[in-house]
């Protein structure tokens, strides 16, 4: 690499070759994983719970022609969804299978914003970049099919742009944590931990408040800074650990589904060429197969067409994701409450945060006013989620409103009560009780109606 | 480099003991699910439950009574026992999960439907193939049906016991076995297995106990306003009115007594009452051990001496006649404020989870 570190330089580096094998790994494990996540999701039931039962789904922003299927439909996105999913992992009809499982998760993921999880955004992003890159080129059925495919290497940045996204994620999530509430406070932790004192073996120590400082520095200080330790040899061992032994306490903490096993797995693409040729060959005697690349000895060096087009969408699409999680400041307010520019920015796990919205519909002719029963429209998940985010309740207010219309009723007034708790502080009112929600739309602008936040 | 690094690092959990420090550190809240769960269990659910056993098992006693001897004093001893065993329901609602979750639902959400349907349960009467236990109608089954039995709508009781045929007789006795057998299992299972299982899941996960128990107590809480006093009294959205019609033991005219009984039983849950008085470890003690606790349980405590104020002020007789009194709608208010210390705040604070899905993890 040349010292100075000009946009020429950095990209004739990316477009160097290096050895296909982490490459080959990660979509191996990337497919497996997938294949368990989805499988578990059907096995839940949460397709018939989640998707196809609720009278109501809330729209991603610019997104609301996105609408759930019948269930027979649904059923068959998801089996799309593990077909594909074999496909990545077996390297098979490798770029449609990509693809496709691109296009089905990120359907399914678009359908309620209730369920929003950073780490679904994750997951397509990991698997929109894989449809553009030569994963299936080594150890694949698509290389025993056509031996011609095979490839040693692979510009760098194949494998860059993964490395980027999981320091992008990392990073942001620590940098998140470095707030007054987080640090000072050990707020959401010292509510959250005392809950998991019967855990076993562990458990009695969540009971100290001291524990909840400690994990709230130590949380704060391993996002922020893990990336720096995986990138270095001497010390990518040392951070594995801590990466597993993280995740695996979050994942026995806190009811976070498969997150820490996508995460054990994504982390392992910054260990060295080496290593990854050792998995690949210790599969391929576990499967028994001879010769990984299935034929004649593969090119050795055979550079990929360079796309202007593609460094240049890359440099944008990474531009976008390191600027846009800041758009928060651009809003008055504190973020916590408003949770404008909330989503899309690897804020996870930050606080503790509840609400009971009670919604009043007046018929604008007749001037009686009643109360709504949410959960005659809403699941419980969706009730929870809705009563605390302002988007949310815009958008069941809107839903009210459309029903109320259909029944007959003249210009329906629908306002709501909102009681919000955050990280354990008494409940205050989240937005104007009095406005008329039917009448205003959700926008990119600051929503003035959300009502203001000290903290303490 | 790697020396200045652990002397921050160092600096840093310094800096992070001693603002525990500041925060008081030695406050922990090492409170006892499993003991809360047991008190709880042992001297309020497992103790209600056997009493509405008891009383659905007289109230079979005393409906066997009137079908052998088609009386008067018959039905007027029906009556009672339905009664006491309508109230000691108000008792035990709030505990529809384990035993007491049936493959319909939790045994109040089939059993104690209200308002029945007239018109189904006739149509049962005269089927000769009507099967009760392939029947997935609720509102013709349970402790209201019973009720619209034996009190009938508006008849002299001479009337209602002149119509008593063998068809209505039949059905009566079906309603009122299909109660007994359920109690009977509930109580049952609570008594051989379940207790154990129950006191055993101690943590606060999605089907743990105390997510199981306080997620009942929260819905069974609701109920109470949104079926009990706002749906009759026409405020709920889109209503046209207030329908009498709709209260709870519309029948028998006792939805005032059964709302007392109702709320009872709520405060029994949260404050760690058993039903007679005796003090036990509910969710107040627990809230009391948690971060932000304290303050809600005053807050909780003052909103709950209102609500009784506000019951103590419902009109007396029948509340369908009533149901439009302002007094029912600060009952429903009051009710309401009241909500969000029991659902959100109270679930917050506890760290308890209320469904099965992820959350957002790092």
């Amino acid at each position: 690499m040349t010292n100075n570190f000009s946009y020429r330089s950095i990209i004739n580096y990316l477009g160097q070759s290096t050895s296909i094998a982490p490459l080959v790994v990660f979509r191996i494990a990337f497919g497996l994983v997938m294949l368990l996540s989805t499988v578990r999701y059907m096995w839940m039931g949460w397709v018939d719970t989640q998707l196809v039962d609720p009278i109501l789904h809330f729209s991603y922003y610019g997104f609301e022609w996105i609408q759930p299927l019948p269930r027979l439909g649904m059923y068959s996105v998801f089996s799309l969804m593990i077909i594909s999913c074999l496909g990545i992992l077996l390297g098979f009809y490798y770029r449609i299978a990509a693809f496709l499982f691109f296009l089905c998760f990120s359907y399914v993921e678009l359908i309620d914003l209730t369920y929003y999880l950073n780490h679904y955004y994750f997951v397509s992003i990991v698997s929109f970049f894989m449809i553009w890159i030569p994963a299936h080129r080594y150890f694949s059925l698509d290389v025993k099919r056509n031996p011609d495919l095979a490839l040693l290497e692979v510009p760098r940045w194949t494998i860059f742009i993964f490395k980027l996204q999981i320091a992008i994620v990392y990073c942001y999530a620590g940098l998140a944590k470095i707030n007054h509430d987080w640090l000072i406070k050990a707020l959401p932790l010292a509510i959250w931990l005392p809950a998991k004192s019967s855990v076993p073996l562990i458990g009695p120590i969540f009971q100290y408040k001291t524990t909840a400082y400690l994990f709230s520095w130590i949380g704060m200080l391993f996002d922020t800074f893990i990336i720096f330790g995986l990138m270095f040899r001497q010390t990518r061992w040392l951070a594995y650990t801590a990466v597993v032994i993280f995740h695996l306490l979050t994942g026995i903490l806190f009811q976070i589904g498969v997150f820490p096993v996508v995460m054990i797995f994504a982390v392992t693409i910054f260990f060295s060429d080496s290593f990854h040729q050792k998995v690949l060959s210790s599969i391929a005697r576990l499967l028994k197969i001879k010769d990984l690349s299935w034929g004649n000895s593969p090119s050795a060096v055979r550079p990929l067409q360079r796309s202007k087009w593609l460094c240049a969408f890359l440099v944008v699409f990474f531009l976008f994701q390191l600027v846009f999680p800041w758009r928060y400041l651009l809003y008055p307010g504190n973020i916590f409450w408003t949770e404008e520019g909330y989503r899309f920015a690897w804020r996870v796990m930050l606080m503790e945060k509840a609400g009971t919205a009670t919604f009043y519909v007046k018929d604008g002719e007749k001037g009686r006013e009643g109360s709504v029963i949410n959960h005659q429209f809403l699941n419980p998940h969706q009730e929870k989620q809705m009563a605390m985010q302002p988007d949310l309740i815009l958008q069941f207010a809107h839903f009210l409103d459309d029903y109320y219309r259909n029944q007959g009723m003249k210009d329906p007034v629908v306002r709501a009560e909102v009681w919000v708790t955050l990280n354990a502080r008494p409940a205050r009112l989240l937005i104007d009780p009095t406005i008329d929600l039917s009448q205003i739309r959700d926008t990119w602008v600051h929503k003035d109606w959300i009502t203001s936040y000290e903290m303490d | 480099m790697k020396k200045s690094i652990n002397i921050l690092l160092v600096a840093i959990l310094f800096f992070a003991i001693s603002c525990s420090d500041d925060e008081d550190s030695n406050s922990n809240s090492n409170f006892d699910r499993a003991a809360m769960l047991q008190s709880l269990a042992e001297n309020l659910i497992i103790p209600n439950f056997e009493t509405l056993q008891t009383s659905v098992n007289s109230l079979q006693t005393a409906v066997n009574d009137f079908v052998t001897n088609t009386n008067e004093a018959n039905l007027l001893s029906a009556r009672q026992s339905w009664m006491n065993a309508v109230m000691d329901h108000q008792h035990c609602s709030a505990f529809g999960f384990g035993p007491a979750e049936l493959p319909l639902g939790s045994y109040a959400s089939v059993l104690g439907v209200f308002p029945v349907s007239e018109s189904k349960i006739e149509a049962a009467i005269t089927n000769p193939n009507f099967n009760l236990s392939s029947s997935f109608d609720r509102d013709l089954r349970g402790f209201y049906t019973v009720e619209y039995l034996i009190y009938g709508t508006g008849q002299t009781d001479a009337q209602i016991v002149a119509g008593f045929d063998q068809d209505r007789k039949d059905y009566l006795v079906l309603i009122v076995n299909e109660l007994k057998t359920t109690f009977d299992n509930i109580v049952n299972e609570w008594n051989t297995t379940y207790l154990q299982e129950f006191v055993s899941r101690n943590g606060t996960a999605a089907g743990s106990s105390t997510s199981l128990l306080y997620n009942e107590f929260v819905k069974d809480y609701e109920n109470l306003k949104n079926f009990k006093l706002e749906l009759p009294a026409g405020l709920t959205a889109g209503q046209p009115g207030a329908d009498g019609s709709l209260v709870e033991a519309f029948y028998s005219g006792i939805s005032r007594e059964l709302i007392v009984e109702h709320f009872e039983n709520s405060k029994n849950i949260y404050l760690g009452l058993s039903r007679d008085g005796q003090e036990l470890i509910g969710f107040d003690e627990y809230l009391a051990s948690v971060e932000g606790g304290p303050e809600l349980v005053s807050k909780t405590l003052t909103a709950i001496d209102e609500i009784d104020m506000a019951i103590a002020d419902l009109p007396q007789g029948r509340l369908s006649d009533e149901i439009e009194a302002p007094e029912v709608e600060t009952l429903r208010d009051l009710l309401q404020d009241n909500t969000a210390n029991f659902k959100s705040s109270m679930s917050s604070l506890l760290g308890i989870s209320i469904t099965f899905n992820s959350g957002d993890g790092d």
